[in-house]
């Protein structure tokens, strides 16, 4: 591998794949897309990506898309970064699939409904931000369950899928989410927000912004 | 290698994809319907097997696996010369097969569940949901008709899974009242599924499935 570029936005689910990338230790530039602009849809992005989302990793001048696809490629190419817990066998390593398509298809759109109600209507936001609020808590109290009993998602140690349940949850928190009934998710995200990986990601992030002068303001 | 399969799967759901995987790779599998309709989706005994209280579910030997297309790529890793997708030589372009997946699982599904179930968004008004949900299918539509302008199936000459599962979310949107005739390539893509054998076998199987315990419904 030798060229590698992720387009991104600070605080978008493309967080996960800084994290990611940051975990495998991978050399790489990174470029934001500014979606409160519009820029996803500019033509410019449309060629590097035509689905007009972020994350999108370049690598030899082709693109990946799909946040989960680029966690399962770095996965492959760098096992050594443990994104993943060894599998034992390949149910095993099918269920980890599963727990990233749960994330990627059930999760994120159901934070969407409460993070950017207007993306499912044209109409009322408040109440599908109501219905967003009704998805996700079902979610959350798998995960609160899960997380009574080992301090990961997958048992003893940290894995990817910790920062993207992290990332789904605290974007559901922006979206109005009250957290508070969920004590063993908030122990999970101090744990979540001390990795270095989490921590490495931020001060790319941070250093991208500075680069550009600073984000605009929402409109 | 051989593993005892049993497949929980609903009416017109997007088990029919699963369905169709397990009929082209020749696979031995039993398959049980739950009635949503009975709301046996949510029943306790169900969400034992899958807390989700979604299908598709697969039991492996007993075991569950959920999520449509990890089921599929599970039944590609057993059966390699399935033909479920193409051959893969390298990370990147099995990454790319996921990327497609992921594609339609987490964009197309959603949106169209707001078009053809705009309650399953909102708690309120389903008009607005299911106009938003008809702008979102036809961005995904148009991309999907520019690539298939250029190639008959997904990855090619040769048709996958992915085929069928693009076939299924697209039929879909119809089932909620979208027009899908602007969109040329996919008519012919439609076409070309439907003809195809191992699909025709999953429908009939559904089909029996849900003939035989329909009269329960009243
Ligand atoms: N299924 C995609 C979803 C990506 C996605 O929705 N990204 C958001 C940012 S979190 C985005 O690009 N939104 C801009 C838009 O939809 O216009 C993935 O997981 O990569
Ligand atoms: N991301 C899941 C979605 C599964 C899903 O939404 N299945 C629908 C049928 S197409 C279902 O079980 N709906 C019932 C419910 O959500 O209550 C997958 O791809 O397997």
């Amino acid at each position: 591998m030798t060229d590698m570029k992720l387009y991104h936005l600070p605080g978008a689910c493309s967080r996960v794949t800084l994290t990611a990338l940051e975990q495998c230790g991978a050399d790489y530039t990174d470029e934001i897309v500014l979606l409160m602009r519009g820029a996803q849809h500019s033509p410019q992005y449309r060629a590097i990506n035509p689905k007009g989302k972020i994350p999108c990793l370049i690598v030899d001048g082709q693109a990946l898309a799909e946040n989960a696809a680029i966690l399962s490629f770095l996965n492959m190419e760098y096992p050594a970064a443990a994104l993943f817990p060894q599998p034992g066998d390949a149910l095993e390593a099918a269920r980890q699939t599963a727990d990233l398509f749960a994330l990627s298809a059930s999760f994120h759109p159901s934070v969407r409904a409460m993070m950017m109600p207007v993306r499912w209507t044209t109409g009322n936001p408040e109440e599908v931000r109501e219905k967003g609020r009704q998805l996700v808590h079902p979610l959350l109290q798998q995960l609160e369950t899960r997380l009574a009993t080992q301090p990961w998602w997958y048992g003893g140690e940290w894995s990817i899928i910790d920062s993207y349940a992290h990332w789904n949850y605290t974007t559901a928190q922006k979206g109005q989410f009250d957290l508070s009934p969920y004590p063993n998710i908030a122990q999970h995200q101090k744990r979540v927000e001390a990795h270095p990986a989490y921590q490495r990601a931020l001060a790319r992030e941070q250093a991208a912004v500075d680069a550009i002068g600073g984000l605009p303001d929402v409109a | 290698m051989s593993h005892d399969l049993k497949l929980f799967f609903a009416y017109t759901a997007c088990t029919r994809v699963t369905l169709t995987a397990l009929e082209q790779v020749g696979a031995p599998y039993d398959a049980q319907l739950v009635l949503f309709e009975k709301g046996e989706h949510k029943s306790p005994d169900y969400l034992a097997v899958n807390p989700a209280g979604k299908v598709p579910c697969l039991l492996v030997d007993g075991e569950p696996l959920t999520e449509n297309g990890a089921i599929l790529r599970w039944l590609h890793a057993e059966y390699p010369d399935g033909g479920l997708f193409p051959a893969a030589s390298s990370n990147w372009q099995r990454a790319q097969q996921l990327s497609v997946l992921f594609w339609i699982s987490a964009s197309w599904h959603p949106y169209v569940r707001a078009v053809k179930m705009p309650m399953a968004w909102t708690t309120g008004d389903i008009a607005p949901v299911r106009e938003r949900g008809g702008e979102l299918i036809s961005g995904v539509l148009d991309r999907l008709d520019e690539e298939l302008a250029t190639r008959r199936w997904w990855f090619g000459d040769e048709w996958s899974i992915v085929d069928t599962y693009f076939w299924w979310a697209y039929i879909n949107s119809e089932f909620g009242g979208f027009d899908l005739s602007p969109w040329k390539h996919i008519a012919r893509h439609r076409a070309d599924n439907e003809a195809l054998p191992q699909l025709q076998r999953a429908l009939a199987k559904e089909q029996a499935a849900w003939d035989a315990r329909k009269e329960e419904l009243g």
